[in-house]
């Protein structure tokens, strides 16, 4: 609900939370956490106009404007029926797409694995909107950060410049919070300014009108196909399925002079596809051990925190953690629906206290949070640069997630790689020649120059053509 | 905004070249059986890349927005978040997290402009207090507590 915190951020700073915790419960309060700012995300759009999170942005165009008309009550009560409607079916698409996309996974080998992981990377930097080469900068410091410590082929420790504590490497937590907590902190230290106006909202304005319904039903089944296939593939899903969707209710609506002046549709749309997006992003997850985005990331840290390995043999060796995310999936749209429903304006009222409380406690959960992963000084220092870090990419419009990514996966790159030069005896073909990694990588190649081409061929001038003769 | 591209564009080339320099200490082995310094080259020259691309584009195809890089009372206040922070960092072995924790709430909420030192005094304690409890006694994480308790 706080501006600029975020899943991300708000993951971030409860991790250290759930490490008291079992696998399987620390998974289920990591994935209710960001199901929650979800939610949270979407109240702060319609109310304030300040989307709590990327992908609330689309919400606040029409849902601000809802408000606006005195239907911010409908506008929210949409977008957390909405949200409930598409986390549900998103987490039977789970359930039916996981154990399937599991089974096929079995077949992977390193260049899979590789070609796979790059495909995620640089899927991310292509599409998350935005310069390429800002992305690409912030995609390689990751890679870069991820060489730091030791080399798990050779065992040799590289970039530590003999600090020991270097040798075990850069943690995600610390650089996660850096980036996105401390980094928010500091640019609201820069323009200090006071509460946000808050639209009031009573409990009698929380039902939608029958004809309200009947526009956002369709919409809210719509964004939840398009939010789930979205969420599948590797990118910004959230984000993406937003967009996506907003676009897709805009084209095929009878009403399109409503858009951007509070259509019901543009706010079922959008929710329900993010909340599907976020579902789906768990299939590569667990079923791969991938993470596509920086949340699914922080997951994959969480469960290696606490012993698990996600990837294909995870539903077969630990059946307990896969169905306790499901389960804990359908039980925290549950409870966030109830949460969120008649207790909006509860919530709301965090906005109301007081900003320098707020950037204080912030600020020192993150240095503790950090602290408390491996009780060590250097994870301070980390957080506070990659703070600094955080702060100046955001003054220069730089997208960061890459950064995290390329941290989290370019360990399993770098060994993936070097595994397969050693199983081919160094015939690089080998990741052209396989099927499916040369699927991934001509999908690849796709994602990298076929926007280029795309802009070509369209900014190409017609020719006039010959008169007849 | 161009120049401050072009500049992080520079930044991004230097970092990269320290970057090559150090994996140069690394064997690179052979493309058969690569060694610890392949894969760190690889890195640096998509370092390289994007740093050049950045610097590239925004000579080329300037977006021309600017950027408000805080002045006055902003860029004080963005010190006196981030001085006391790293102080923090500095001081929590010997301090502890009771009283680093105090100092830098108390630290903040100057600096966000809180005007009643009575009610800085008493947050700071409180967030302090409460903090310590709630990550040592109930999350049982080991932050330090300073020489105070030796």
């Amino acid at each position: 609900m706080l501006p600029g915190i975020g899943p991300l951020g708000a993951m971030a700073l409860l991790l250290t939370a759930t490490l008291a915790l079992d696998p399987v419960t620390s998974l289920i309060m990591l994935a209710g956490i960001y199901y929650g700012s979800l939610y949270g995300g979407s109240t702060t759009s319609i109310l304030v106009n300040v989307p709590g999170e990327a992908a609330s942005v689309v919400t606040a165009i029409d849902g601000y404007q809802m408000a606006r008309k005195g239907r911010a009550g409908a506008a929210l009560a949409i977008a957390a029926v909405g949200s409930f409607v598409a986390g549900t079916l998103g987490i039977v698409g789970l359930m039916l797409f996981a154990p399937t996309l599991a089974a096929f996974a079995l077949r992977f080998s390193s260049p899979e694995y590789f070609a796979l992981a790059l495909l995620g990377l640089f899927a991310l930097s292509r599409l998350s909107g935005g310069s390429f080469w800002k992305s690409l900068l912030s995609l390689s410091i990751g890679l870069a950060l991820a060489t730091v410590g030791m080399d798990i082929t050779s065992g040799t420790t590289r970039y530590t410049f003999d600090v020991v504590e270097l040798s075990q490497g850069i943690d995600l937590v610390p650089v996660v919070m850096g980036l996105f907590g401390v980094g928010e902190v500091l640019a609201v230290a820069e323009r200090a300014g006071g509460l946000p106006h808050v639209t009031r909202v009573r409990f009698r304005e929380l039902f939608p009108s029958r004809a309200e319904w009947r526009q956002a039903f369709p919409a809210v089944l719509r964004g939840t196909g398009v939010g789930f296939l979205i969420g599948l593939l590797p990118g910004p899903g959230g984000v993406l399925s937003t967009f996506a969707s907003y676009g897709l209710e805009r084209r095929i609506t009878k009403r399109p002079e409503e858009f951007g002046h509070g259509a019901v549709e543009g706010v079922a749309g959008p929710e329900s596809a993010n909340n599907a997006a976020s579902s789906a992003a768990m299939v590569p997850l667990l079923a791969l051990g991938i993470p596509f985005s920086p949340i699914t990331a922080l997951l994959l840290a969480a469960l290696v925190l606490q012993g698990v390995q996600p990837g294909p043999l995870l539903m077969q060796q630990r059946p307990d953690v896969f169905w306790g995310v499901v389960a804990s999936m359908y039980v925290g749209n549950v409870a966030l629906l109830i949460l969120n429903f008649p207790l909006v304006g509860i919530w709301v009222s965090v906005l109301r206290i007081p900003q320098p409380v707020l950037v204080a406690l912030i600020l020192l959960f993150t240095l503790v949070g950090a602290y408390s992963i491996n009780n060590s000084m250097l994870d301070l220092l980390v957080l506070i640069v990659m703070g600094v870090v955080g702060y100046v990419g955001k003054k220069l419009d730089f997208d960061l997630s890459p950064m995290v990514l390329g941290l989290v996966l370019g360990t399993m790159l770098e060994k993936t790689f070097h595994q397969t030069l050693y199983m081919s005896r160094g015939d690089v073909s080998v990741f052209f020649l396989r099927p499916i990694s040369g699927t991934l990588l001509a999908m690849l190649v796709v994602i990298l120059v076929g926007p280029t081409i795309w802009r070509l061929i369209r900014r190409r001038p017609v020719t006039a053509r010959p008169a007849n003769p | 905004m161009k120049r401050a591209l072009v500049v992080t564009g520079a930044l991004g080339v230097v970092l990269a070249a320290l970057y090559l320099v150090e994996a140069r200490r690394y064997s690179w082995g052979t493309i058969a059986q690569p060694g610890p310094g392949l894969y760190p080259v690889l890195v640096g020259c998509l370092l390289i890349l994007g740093s050049v691309g950045i610097a590239l584009e925004a000579t080329l195809r300037p977006t021309g927005g600017h950027i408000d890089w805080p002045v006055g009372r902003a860029r004080w206040r963005l010190m006196a978040i981030l001085l006391p922070s790293l102080a923090y960092v500095l001081l929590l072995r010997y301090l502890g997290h009771p009283v680093a924790g105090t100092l830098l709430t108390l630290a903040v909420l100057h600096a966000m402009g809180m005007r009643r030192w009575p009610v800085k005094i008493v947050i700071a304690l409180a967030v302090g207090g409460i903090s310590h409890y709630v990550f040592t006694v109930v999350l049982g994480v080991p932050l330090p507590a300073g020489f105070w308790s030796r």
